[in-house]
């Protein structure tokens, strides 16, 4: 009986051993092959109805992943407006593109049970759940891309010999035999570009203090300590941990005005619902996705609409909301809040910090840039 | 006359020989029923509450002294176990009481070769539906569960065969882990991020010993962890990955689990165990984990040393990384801790104890993490260095008191170390 138990026992280790020998998998080599691509895909103009447009137009690879296209040879637009001008030279939309370095690391949307909250997710609004059904979107939107169908995209992919050949590489000789799955494959392979290092490089001043290679100034240790204390910022974007996202991936609406100036250049006249028009819940109505201040020093305009263009306004903003404070840009009272039945009016609104402590949160801000775009702060 | 004499001799010599043979079958009857009383008297005396106290010296297949109670009980039902409880007082946080541990132990002898152990733990507190539905999220971390329950097939001293669900023979915590067996209020982090205790699966065990020689060893196939977990890439990925504790859990892929210790001198233990599988329950091909430690104990006069350095290597993480979205899974992991310990009432003719200790616990969970492209870097995530010192008091052998402080160096970041001050109590039955 023991000779048996212990045969089974050598066979059984051995069958392990084998098992995870035969399935060596060169998945790393045909992840970095897709990422190739999906750079390529994600910088080509073609791929747009009047190929003027492609993903790296609003998330600029050398500008912090945000729109930074300079002022448009007679235009009214100005990237600094809010929204970003479609592949049609007319159209602009409502909201300000979101960084998409680090986006990549937002849980799949998806409603917390025991927070009882909704959480991750792409889009400012969490319209779509994965990062690869994010990647689908711009290319169908009339007021970006503005491809009619998946079919067009393929059709112009397919004027590409190269992708055509990495394309059935990569997924299959049979990838095109049907559009949607294509469209899937092209999705997939940005998708993997977008989780590259270009996009993750966590080297920012704020990693290298958590490394141990980076002191904070004076002024930064006093911003982080009021980031973490009176100004309740981590209540939403917590920086604990190591490598952290700066997010909670939450949602929450933060009562910012209607950035009229871009209202006025798109014509848009409905609410911005957010978050609240996509899961059909008023009680959500005006929330939006809690962004990751990574970068945050370098993407400027601020807020869903992106009507700040400093980002001391967006602080002083968040301390005198609700106590009749001065927007410094407009010298103006703050406007009302586009959506004011859901605003968060707990962490924010009246944090009773000075001008001199709003600098230092600004200055604590600014070491969570990358060290590829500190050249950029200003 | 004569032959009727000699008959009825004979008669008289058969009938005594017959009265002794039935007078021994009696005297025989008579010493069981009274082993038998005894055993009842026992069990079930009011002085004892009800059953029989533990043998703190006994370890049974190096479990600790509750947890083999079944194992020395003279009757076929055996009732052990052991609770702990603690308050700890971080200087970066809010103090916390804790209904830790309280675990009822209870074992069934079907025979003198074929034993029922079970583990049924109550932890935090145990659980509530209501609360963990509406409470704080401290609330929700409360459980009760079986822990382990096991067939052991006793054969022989140096071959025998557990079935079910065991602890996994590896390390020093995991099987004893006993509040009464390990001085700090807290187990060491490298016993719960490195050898992720407490970790139990389902499986076959085999295992025995040879005394001569002072080893003994355990062998066996076992559930597989799952590393393609919520915790990819974080330091909790190694224990997010044991088999959950309750509901149905997947076993489509087993592993080895091997241990090897050598006794042979007084006072020491000497020894190793591995772990080597398929590193996810079928969710990623091709990736293995291999975990292993290497341990050493040794008792000497009111003096105690502890010493344990465990690792993860985890083959093709990338696998994991691209299957699961995440942005990296853990490929390494490492620990180590040394306890010194020693009871200054050792010289003392007392059988209480007030053992003082320190120890050195370094735990890195993400030593290197890899992404889906295959390239590793070093993450600090979780990696720690603690200095714990304080002292115990045993006023009998299975209660104890604890006290310690505890300075946690975090090496990522400045300012966020840490100093704990903490009491605890726990004990066996």
């Amino acid at each position: 009986m023991y000779k048996k138990l212990l045969k089974l026992t050598t066979l059984s280790v051995a069958s392990l051993v084998l098992f995870s020998a035969c399935d060596e998998q060169s998945v790393a080599t045909t992840n970095i092959e897709k990422a190739k691509l999906g750079e390529k895909l994600f910088s080509d103009k073609t791929l747009s109805k009047n190929k003027t447009m492609a993903c790296a137009t609003c998330h600029s690879l050398d500008n912090a992943m945000v729109d930074a296209r300079a002022k448009i040879p007679n235009h009214t637009y100005n990237v600094n407006t809010g929204g970003s001008l479609g592949d049609d030279n007319v159209s602009i939309g409502d909201r300000n593109a979101p960084m998409a370095a680090y986006a990549f690391e937002a849980p799949d949307f998806h409603f917390d049970n025991g927070e009882k909250i909704y959480v991750g997710g792409f889009f400012l609004d969490g319209r779509a759940h994965t990062l690869k059904d994010q990647a689908k979107g711009p290319f169908l939107n009339p007021l970006e891309m503005n491809m009619p169908n998946d079919s067009a995209v393929i059709a112009r992919v397919k004027d590409n010999a190269d992708y055509i050949s990495e394309l059935k590489k990569l997924y299959g000789d049979d990838i095109f035999e049907n559009d949607f799955k294509a469209y899937d494959a092209v999705a997939d392979a940005i998708a993997t570009f977008e989780q590259s290092s270009t996009f993750k490089t966590f080297d920012s001043k704020f990693d290298r203090l958590s490394d141990g290679d980076y002191e904070l100034t004076s002024l930064e240790e006093q911003g982080k300590k009021l980031f973490e204390g009176k100004a309740m910022c981590v209540a939403c974007h917590p920086i604990d941990g190591y490598h952290p996202l700066m997010t909670d991936f939450t949602y929450d609406n933060l009562g910012v005005p209607i950035n009229k100036e871009l209202r006025a250049l798109n014509g848009v006249k409905d609410i911005d619902k957010g978050l609240g028009k996509e899961v059909n819940d008023a009680s959500l109505d005006g929330a939006f996705k809690v962004s990751s201040l990574r970068n945050i020093a370098v993407t400027s305009p601020y807020m869903h609409n992106g009507v700040f263009k400093d980002l001391k306004t967006v602080v002083h903003f968040y301390n005198t909301r609700d106590i009749e404070g001065i927007n410094p840009e407009t010298k103006e009272i703050w406007d009302r809040p586009e959506v004011p039945q859901t605003i968060n009016d707990v962490e924010l609104g009246d944090l009773g910090l000075s001008n001199q402590e709003e600098d230092a949160i600004v200055a604590f801000m600014k070491t969570f840039t990358d060290k590829k775009f500190e050249h950029l702060i200003k | 006359m004569k032959k009727t004499l000699l008959s009825l001799s004979a008669i008289a010599l058969l009938s005594n020989t017959l009265i002794a043979d039935e007078l021994s079958t009696l005297k025989e009857e008579i010493k069981e029923l009274q082993e038998n009383q005894q055993t009842i008297i026992d069990e079930t005396s009011n002085d004892k509450a009800g059953f029989s106290t533990v043998d703190t010296s006994f370890s049974h297949n190096g479990m600790g002294a509750a947890a083999s109670k079944v194992y020395s009980s003279k009757s076929a039902l055996s009732i052990g176990g052991y609770g702990d409880m603690y308050v700890k007082m971080p200087d970066n946080g809010s103090a916390k009481a804790d209904v830790y541990h309280f675990v009822p132990y209870i074992g069934y002898k079907f025979s003198d070769s074929i034993i029922l152990n079970t583990e049924l733990e109550f932890e935090h507190g145990g659980a509530n539906a209501e609360e963990a539905a509406n409470g704080p999220s401290d609330a929700v971390e409360g459980y009760a569960i079986v822990e382990f329950m096991y067939l052991d097939f006793l054969i022989s001293k140096e071959f025998n065969v557990q079935v079910g669900k065991t602890l996994v023979p590896m390390g020093l915590i995991n099987l004893r882990h006993e509040p009464t067996l390990f001085n700090t209020v807290q187990k060491p982090l490298t016993e719960k991020y490195i050898i992720p205790a407490t970790w139990a699966s389902t499986g076959v065990n085999t295992y025995g010993s040879f005394e001569d020689i002072g080893i003994s060893y355990n062998a066996g196939i076992t559930q597989a962890i799952d590393l393609n977990n919520g915790e990819n890439g974080k330091h909790e990925q190694v224990i997010a990955g044991t088999p959950s504790p309750t509901g149905k859990t997947d076993i489509a892929d087993v592993a080895f689990v091997g241990r090897l210790d050598y006794t042979g001198v007084n006072g020491l233990l000497l020894g190793a165990s591995v772990y080597y599988g398929n590193a996810t329950q079928g969710s990623v091909i091709g990736s293995s984990a291999f975990i292993y430690d290497v341990h050493t104990s040794f008792e000497y006069s009111g003096f105690k040393a502890k010493a344990l350095y465990s690792a993860v290597s985890i083959s093709n993480a990338e696998n994991i990384a691209s299957k699961s979205g995440a942005s990296e899974s853990v490929s390494n992991s490492n620990g180590f801790y040394v306890n010194l310990e020693y009871d200054v009432l050792a010289t003392l003719n007392t059988t209480q104890k007030v053992p003082v200790f320190i120890q050195y616990d370094r735990v890195d969970p993400t030593a290197t993490v890899t992404d889906k492209f295959g390239t590793s870097t070093n993450s600090l995530d979780g990696k720690t260095a603690t200095t714990t010192f304080g002292v115990n008091y045993f006023p009998h052998e299975q209660v104890v008191l604890k006290a310690d402080y505890a300075i946690t160096d975090v090496i990522a970041g400045n300012n966020n170390d840490y100093n704990t001050f903490s009491l605890g109590l726990g004990f066996i039955f």
